[in-house]
């Protein structure tokens, strides 16, 4: 009697039909080679159902479906929401500048820290704004004074 | 046939995403069954092409082909065979377009796998995926989609033969003979299997 083949993977996926599997059964029972190979195909399979999930990174959905231009639509926040959002930033902006320290309080400290902005400005003009921002609210009033265009300071 | 014009017959089990009320766009439904199948999307996609980068690249790529075609799925059969199906074609018209990569067919492989595979303790250290990826992704093309949608993903022979675009003998047939394979190529680890070692 020929060993059986591919219905050994049948028989172990529970795919075949139930005269199918009496029949392998049977053979099964009088062949140990086809025992065998039916014990090496589970082990094979349990090998492969051990491998450990492949997840994919959590942004490839989101970045996926904004490339094929079917992202969901983003629901408009409420205006109150906006306004209250608006209010935070101010009254946080505005808390900075109260209660920030002043570090430079001496003249050339806050020169040498303008140079330092400048610098700094023309290296990353993107910066620039939020960086000058930060400054005009920490550096002390006298130094962005004497700082301003003078003669000896143009 | 590109995967463009992918068709499925309405036969087929229905799809609990796919009757989404009529007010939702055709955009939003898309992403939501996208979404609902993504994970075992990007299984069938890793095992394909066996590696992070090009998994990534043949996911997205099969999402623009899909949302292209989307206007053809039909609602009420099953989105995750229509997707992985068109995945599949773009894997294989990738294939055949990199003339880099050769298609061999399973009786020319052999010694594929090299011979750390010989070395079971690794298992207990939690190294099983390397030894087992490797034999994976030494199987041709076609053997190792099929693996990877019944063995990796868990689908049904039909739904494999649905997605592979063949009869399901012919994915039964493909089936053992990849698993024969892997037995030689991981014959260490599946005597320890078969031991109880693992």
């Amino acid at each position: 009697m020929p060993h059986l083949t591919d219905q050994l993977s049948a028989y172990l996926d529970g795919t075949l039909t139930p005269e199918e599997a009496a029949a392998v059964a049977s053979h099964l029972a009088e062949c140990a080679e086809c025992r065998g190979t039916l014990d090496d195909l589970q082990a094979v399979r349990n090998l492969l159902r051990a491998v450990p999930d492949r997840a994919p990174h959590p942004s490839l959905l989101p970045r996926t479906l904004a490339r094929v231009g079917a992202a969901p639509h983003r629901k408009v926040a409420p205006r109150w929401m906006i306004a209250a959002a608006g209010a935070a930033v101010g009254l946080a902006l505005l808390l900075q500048v109260r209660l920030l320290p002043t570090p430079h309080t001496d003249r050339a400290a806050g020169i040498w820290y303008f140079q330092q902005h400048a610098v700094f400005a023309a290296a990353h003009p993107m910066t620039d704004v939020a960086l000058a921002s930060y400054l005009s609210s920490v550096l002390p009033y006298e130094v962005l004074r004497e700082w301003s265009a003078t003669p000896q300071n143009p | 046939m590109t995967s463009a014009h992918v068709t499925l017959n309405s036969t087929l089990p229905v799809d609990e995403l796919a009757h989404t009320t009529d007010v939702t766009s055709a955009r939003d439904r898309f992403a939501e069954l996208l979404a609902a199948h993504w994970d075992r999307a990007y299984r069938f996609a890793y095992h394909l092409t066996g590696n992070a980068a090009d998994s990534d690249d043949l996911i997205q790529q099969a999402a623009e082909e899909a949302f292209r075609a989307f206007h053809r799925f039909q609602p009420g059969t099953r989105f995750d065979r229509w997707f992985f199906r068109i995945m599949h074609n773009s894997f294989v018209d990738r294939i055949r377009r990199d003339r880099r990569r050769k298609i061999f067919s399973l009786d020319e492989v052999t010694g594929a796998v090299t011979s750390d595979a010989a070395d079971p303790s690794a298992i207990a250290e939690g190294a099983l995926d390397g030894p087992v990826l490797r034999a994976l992704h030494a199987l041709p093309p076609d053997a190792r989609a099929v693996i990877a949608l019944v063995d990796l993903v868990g689908l049904p022979y039909d739904d494999a033969a649905e997605i592979l675009h063949c009869p399901v003998g012919t994915v039964r047939s493909r089936l053992h003979r990849a698993r024969l394979a892997l037995r030689e190529w991981l014959r260490p680890y599946v005597d320890a299997m078969k031991r109880g070692d693992l």
